[in-house]
C-alpha cells in the first residue's frame, strides 16, 4: 500500500467502523433539535414553575385570611384553620424551593423564607424587644416558614400564640413571605419569562444550566440539611433529630416528600416537555436504559423509601433509623446521575474559568 | 567532522532575526492581555485568594501558598515583564522573571491546569535564551545591546519545533477510540452549542460531530508541516486562523487560541516580517548574514537535546500505566490533549474514627466549585483532599482514623461507574509515579 493511500484506508476503516458501532441511531438524524431548548423552558416555565408559584401564593392568601380570621375570633377551630393552611402553603413552598433563578434568586428566596433550623433564641429576643429588622444577617435564621412553624406549634393550647407579641412576630413574617413570592411573581410575569426562555444556551448563565445547578443545589439541601445531618451522618452516628425541618408541627416527612415530588416534577416537566424529553432528544443512554429513565426511576426508588417513613420522620430518626439511612442510600444514588451523568451529556457549564476539557 | 558541519550549517547558520523579533512582540503583547483579563475577570481573587485549600502538583508540593497581596504583586510584575517582553525592555531579566511568576502562580494551585497555561511556561523558558531582543528593541534603543539583526537558526528552530510538536502531539492524542469512532465528546459538545451562527443547525447530526473530530486530528496531525511549507503556508495559516476562531467560539477555551494564531507567525519567512516591520516603521537596514556562524556549543547542544527529549518524553509516559489513561488521568498532564474528554465526577468523601464512626463532608464547605469539580476526577487531588480532611478533623480533636470516598465518574457519555475503591483509605496513600492500585478499571462499556 503505498503512503498516499494510508488516509483512505483510515477514513474507510472509520466509517465502516461508524456504521456498525453507532448503536442504533443512525448518525444522520438529528439530536438536540428541532426539539429547542428554548421551547422546553418555555413549557417549563408554564407548566412547572408558574404553577407551583401560584399555588403557593393562593395558599399564602389562604394563610393570611385564616390568621385574619383567627385574630377578630380567636378560638380553638380558628387557630386549627390557621395551622392546617400554613402546613398547605409549607408544602406548596417545597415545590418552588428549586427555582431559585432570575427573580428568586435575585430576592434570596430560599433563604429568606425557608432557612432552619431555627435560631429561637433569636426569636425569643426579636419578639421580646419587638424591634427587628428581618432582613439583617443575623435574623437569617429566625424567619420564615420556620419561624411560623414554631409559633404555631410549639404549644397545642392557643394561649401562647394569642400573644400580643407572637402575633405581631407572625404577622410580620407572614407580610414578609407574601411580599417576596408576591415580587417574584411579578418580576417573572414583566419580562423574566421571556428572558427565561430566550437565555437558552449551554453556558454558566444560561436558563438550562442555572436551573440544572439549582436542581442540584436543591437535591443537595435536601439530602443533606434534611436527612444526613438529622440522621447524625454528619456528626460521627450522633443523631440530632431536633434538626429536621418543621421540627414543631413534625411535618418533616411530608415537606420532604414534597420537596422531591418538587425536584422530580422540574426534571420531568410536569405534564410538558422537561430536562426528561431533552436528554432523551440527545439519545442520553444509562448502559442500556435511557438515562432520563434511570433518573426516574432513582426518584421514585426515592419516594418509595420516604413513602415507608412513618408519619414523623424525626420519630423514625431516634426508634427506626435504618429505614432513614436506606433513604439515603437511595438519594444518594440519584445524587450520582444528577450531578455526573445528566449535566455531562447536557454540556452544561458549571464554571466561567477557561476549561481546556478534562 | 561531517556532522559537526551539518549541525553548524543547519542550526548555528545565522539568519534573520525578523521572525523572532514579531514573535516576542506579538507573544508578550498577549501575555500582557492575558493577565489583565484574568485579573479584571476576578479571577486571582476567584482563583488564588478565596479557596483555603490548594492543590499542587506532584514533585511540587513545597510551592507556598502566597498572602493575598502576593498575588496581586506577581501578577503586577508579570504584567510587567509581559510589557518589558514586547518592548524588549530590560529583556533577559524580564523574560526570566516572568516564567519564574508565571510558572510559580500555576504551581500554586493545580486545579486551573491548562495544556495553554504549560505551553506559555515552556515558551517563556525559551524566550530567557534565545536573543529576541536585539532588533527594535528598547535594549537596543538605551544602547544595553548592540543591534543584531541574525541569530542562530536554533533560535527560531527550538520554538517551531515547540509549536508544531503541540498541535502534532495534539493530533496523536485524538487518535484513540472515543474521538475518532464515537465522535466523542464533541457528539456532546457540538448539540449544545446548536445556537451557534449559521452552521448552529449542523449541530445536531451526529455526521458533523464526525466530521470535526477527524477535520480536527488531521488538522493537528498536519499542519505543522503544511506551515513549514512555504508553497502552503498562507493556505496553513488560513486554517490557523479559522480553526482556533472556531474554537473560540464554541468553548470556554480562554486566550489559547489567540496564543495560536499569534505564535505561529513565526513559520513565516523573514522578508514577511521584514514587510510587516518596515510597515509598522521598522527602518533597519538588513545586513549580509548568510555567512555569519555561531559556531556550535556542546552545552548548548546538550541542553537543546535534554529539552527536545523531555518534550517528547513527557506526553507518552501515559503508555506506562495499564487501562485508559483518559479514565485514571495518570500521565495525563503536560500531554497537549486539548478538549479531549467530557468527564464529570461526584466525590462523598467520609471522615471516619478508629471506630469506624463517619463524618459525611460536604465539599464545598472545603472547595470552591471548580476545585471539587477537578477533584472528583483526578486521583491525586483526592488523596490531597483527604490529607487536607484528615488534618482539618485531627486539629478540631477528632480522632479522624481514615479518609474515604464513594467516587463515580463519567467520560464520554459512558455510564458513570465507581472510580475508586471505596475501603481505601485515602489519606494514608502518597501520591507518586507508580500506579495507583485503588483506582478501579474502567468498565468497558460503550457508549
Amino acid at each position: 500500500m503505498s503512503i498516499k493511500a494510508i488516509p483512505f484506508a483510515i477514513i474507510a476503516a472509520v466509517f465502516m467502523q461508524a456504521s456498525i458501532g453507532c448503536k442504533d441511531n443512525n448518525p444522520g438524524e438529528p439530536v438536540g433539535s428541532p426539539f429547542a431548548r428554548e421551547d422546553m423552558l418555555k413549557e417549563m416555565a408554564e407548566n412547572v414553575i408558574m404553577p407551583s408559584y401560584s399555588k403557593l401564593l393562593s395558599d399564602v392568601q389562604q394563610l393570611e385570611a385564616d390568621f385574619e380570621m383567627f385574630k377578630s375570633s380567636p378560638n380553638q377551630q380558628e387557630f386549627i384553620a390557621v395551622r392546617t393552611s400554613f402546613i398547605a402553603a409549607y408544602v406548596s413552598w417545597q415545590s418552588c424551593s428549586p427555582f431559585e433563578v432570575g427573580p428568586a434568586a435575585e430576592e434570596s428566596l430560599r433563604l429568606m423564607l425557608n432557612t432552619f433550623p431555627l435560631d429561637t433564641s433569636q426569636l425569643k429576643a426579636n419578639m421580646e424587644s419587638g424591634s427587628y429588622d428581618l432582613f439583617s444577617a443575623q435574623n437569617s435564621d429566625a424567619k420564615g416558614f420556620p419561624a411560623l412553624d414554631f409559633l404555631l406549634f410549639r404549644n397545642d393550647s392557643l394561649e401562647q400564640f394569642t400573644q400580643e407579641k407572637a402575633l405581631l412576630y407572625f404577622e410580620q413574617n407572614l407580610d414578609l413571605i407574601s411580599e417576596k413570592l408576591n415580587t417574584v411573581i411579578s418580576k417573572w410575569n414583566d419580562g423574566y419569562d421571556q428572558e427565561f426562555a430566550s437565555n437558552s444556551g449551554t453556558s454558566v448563565g444560561s436558563s438550562l444550566g442555572l436551573m440544572v445547578n439549582e436542581l442540584n443545589f436543591d437535591f443537595e439541601l435536601l439530602k443533606n440539611a434534611k436527612v444526613a445531618i438529622p440522621l447524625g451522618l454528619k456528626t460521627l452516628g450522633v443523631a440530632q433529630p431536633e434538626l429536621v425541618e418543621a421540627v414543631y408541627s413534625d411535618k418533616s416527612k411530608e415537606l420532604l416528600l414534597a420537596n422531591l415530588i418538587g425536584i422530580k416534577n422540574l426534571f420531568i416537566g410536569a405534564e410538558g416537555q422537561g430536562i426528561d424529553d431533552y436528554l432523551d432528544n440527545l439519545d442520553a443512554k444509562y448502559g442500556n436504559e435511557n438515562l432520563s429513565q434511570a433518573i426516574i426511576n432513582r426518584f421514585d426508588n426515592c419516594e418509595t423509601k420516604i413513602s415507608a417513613l412513618n408519619s414523623s420522620l424525626k420519630s423514625e430518626i431516634e426508634n427506626n433509623p435504618s429505614a432513614v439511612e436506606a433513604l439515603h442510600t437511595e438519594l444518594q444514588n440519584l445524587v450520582v446521575l444528577l450531578k455526573t451523568d445528566m449535566p455531562s451529556q447536557l454540556g452544561v457549564q458549571i464554571t466561567y474559568q477557561d476549561n481546556d476539557g478534562d | 567532522m561531517g556532522i559537526r558541519q551539518a549541525i553548524n550549517t543547519s542550526l548555528f547558520r545565522h539568519i534573520s532575526i525578523a521572525p523572532l523579533v514579531t514573535f516576542r512582540v506579538v507573544f508578550g503583547l498577549i501575555m500582557l492581555a492575558s493577565i489583565l483579563r484574568f485579573w479584571f475577570n476576578g479571577w486571582i481573587e476567584e482563583q488564588y485568594i478565596i479557596p483555603d485549600f490548594h492543590f499542587k502538583y506532584f514533585g511540587f508540593y513545597w510551592v507556598p501558598n502566597l498572602p493575598d497581596w502576593g498575588y496581586y504583586l506577581s501578577f503586577a510584575l508579570m504584567a510587567l515583564s509581559a510589557l518589558g517582553i514586547a518592548l524588549g525592555a530590560f529583556y533577559r531579566i524580564s523574560a526570566t522573571l516572568f516564567f519564574i511568576l508565571f510558572t510559580g502562580i500555576e504551581l500554586i494551585d493545580a486545579t486551573y491546569y491548562l495544556n495553554h497555561y504549560y505551553l506559555v511556561s515552556v515558551i517563556s523558558f525559551l524566550l530567557i535564551f534565545v536573543p529576541a531582543h536585539r532588533m527594535y528593541s528598547l535594549d537596543v534603543r538605551l544602547g544595553l545591546i548592540k543591534l543584531r539583526d541574525s541569530v542562530p537558526a536554533l533560535s527560531i528552530y527550538l520554538i517551531m519545533f515547540q509549536l508544531g510538536l503541540v498541535y502534532f502531539l495534539a493530533g496523536i492524542a485524538k487518535i484513540n477510540s472515543d474521538w475518532l469512532f464515537e465522535a466523542m465528546p464533541l457528539s456532546i459538545w457540538l448539540p449544545a452549542q446548536d445556537d451557534f451562527p449559521l452552521i448552529g443547525s449542523l449541530f445536531q447530526y451526529k455526521l458533523t460531530a464526525f466530521a470535526f473530530s477527524w477535520g480536527g486530528m488531521f488538522y493537528d496531525l498536519l499542519i505543522p508541516f503544511v506551515l513549514l511549507s512555504s508553497r502552503l503556508r498562507w493556505l496553513g495559516y488560513l486554517a490557523v486562523i479559522g480553526f482556533h476562531l472556531m474554537t473560540w467560539f464554541l468553548f470556554q477555551i480562554g486566550m489559547f487560541p489567540f496564543i495560536m494564531i499569534g505564535a505561529t507567525l513565526i513559520f513565516f519567512s523573514a522578508d514577511f516580517h521584514h514587510t510587516i516591520h518596515s510597515f509598522l516603521g521598522g527602518r533597519v537596514k538588513l545586513s549580509d548574514y548568510s555567512r555569519k556562524s555561531t559556531y556550535l556549543s556542546k552545552p548548548v547542544l546538550i541542553a537543546v537535546s535534554l529539552f527536545i527529549c523531555v518534550q517528547i518524553a513527557l506526553p507518552f509516559r501515559y503508555l506506562l500505566y495499564p487501562g485508559n489513561m483518559f479514565w485514571h488521568e495518570q500521565g495525563y498532564r503536560f500531554g497537549w490533549r486539548v478538549m479531549l474528554a467530557e468527564k464529570a465526577g461526584y466525590a462523598q468523601f467520609k471522615v471516619e474514627d478508629s471506630e469506624g464512626r463517619k463524618i459525611l463532608i460536604d465539599n464545598s464547605e472545603f472547595l470552591t466549585p471548580v476545585q471539587e469539580k477537578m477533584m472528583s476526577t483526578q486521583p491525586d487531588f483526592m488523596i490531597q483532599y483527604a490529607q487536607y480532611l484528615k488534618a482539618h478533623y485531627s486539629n478540631l480533636g477528632m480522632d479522624a482514623a481514615a479518609v474515604k470516598a464513594d467516587v463515580f465518574v463519567t467520560l464520554n457519555g459512558r455510564a458513570s461507574a465507581p472510580f475508586i475503591d471505596p475501603n481505601i483509605d485515602l489519606a494514608s496513600q502518597t501520591d507518586s509515579w507508580s500506579h495507583k492500585q485503588w483506582i478501579l478499571p474502567q468498565k468497558s462499556e460503550q457508549i
